[in-house]
């Protein structure tokens, strides 16, 4: 099954903030397609001691400013069972 | 040369049980200027400076490893790095009081060296604490408050309305 990707407020305005150059927008909407929309089972990690919580992250192939991208998101599966809820997200350089 | 989770818990491990020998020598032992405890604060010194030569590649190679999206335990990874500074600094102060009082005025050669690398730790630390991706609490039960609400939006919406902007601010490369 193929699940929503939905976030609240926080997350947008997180998103927005990083200020992200077009591609590595691509890549970040590219990724979370195919890492969590269809299969996010096989691409979220438990937190240890916050089993709450989910965690995906990927860091970017691409490269912006001798930097590639780690994103992280907080993800929680939705009462629904159809959505998939971006609860925190955050992205640091990590120089290469 | 990346850093694993598990060197980084080994080592959490050893930084403590340092300190508390450290600091049960200290109560231990009565200050000589010109004796034994000398040499001790010396080699003490020499371990100190040996060990930021280790924490220096944990620290890196932890980034390294982030980099290359071989972290998928942030908080226990990020914790384990944030004690093995915060340890170690608590090992250089309790050195460098020492050096300070068991030791003559110039006694120790590379004490001044100890100084810079506590700085070096101080920086790694601050570094860590603002550009580690640790867990909020806070912004995660705002998170659920406002999904609570029924306030969430498509996400790929978002980023698709991001994109045209950076297209549009950026002449329409893409």
């Amino acid at each position: 099954m193929s699940y929503d990707i939905k976030h609240g407020p926080l997350v947008a305005e997180r998103i927005k903030s990083w200020d992200l150059p077009e591609p590595l927008l691509a890549e970040l909407e590219f990724r979370l397609v195919e890492d969590l929309r269809d299969n996010p089972a096989r691409n979220l990690h438990i937190i240890t001691n916050d089993p709450d919580y989910l965690e995906y992250s990927f860091a970017s192939d691409i490269m912006h400013g001798g930097a590639r991208y780690l994103f992280a998101f907080r993800v929680a599966y939705s009462t629904d069972e159809q959505t998939l809820l971006l609860l925190d997200a955050d992205c640091i350089a990590v120089p290469d | 040369m990346s850093v694993t989770s598990i060197e980084l818990r080994l080592r959490v491990r050893e930084r403590e049980a340092d300190q508390q020998e450290l600091e049960n020598w200290q109560g231990e032992k009565a200050p000589d200027e010109h004796g034994e405890r000398l040499a001790e604060v010396r080699a003490l010194v020499k371990k100190c400076l040996d060990d930021a030569d280790v924490d220096r590649r944990y620290f890196y190679g932890a980034y390294r490893r982030l980099g290359a999206n071989r972290v998928h335990d942030f908080q226990a990874f990020g914790e384990a790095l944030r004690t093995i500074l915060t340890t170690q600094m608590k090992i250089h102060a309790l050195v460098m009081a020492m050096a300070a009082t068991g030791a003559p005025a110039g006694g120790i050669d590379n004490l001044d060296e100890l100084k810079a690398v506590h700085e070096e730790y101080k920086k790694w630390k601050e570094f860590l604490d603002a550009n580690w991706p640790w867990l909020n609490h806070d912004r995660l039960a705002n998170a659920y408050a406002a999904m609570k609400d029924g306030n969430c939006t498509s996400t790929l919406d978002l980023l698709h309305e991001l994109r045209h902007q950076a297209r549009t601010a950026g002449g329409g490369t893409n």
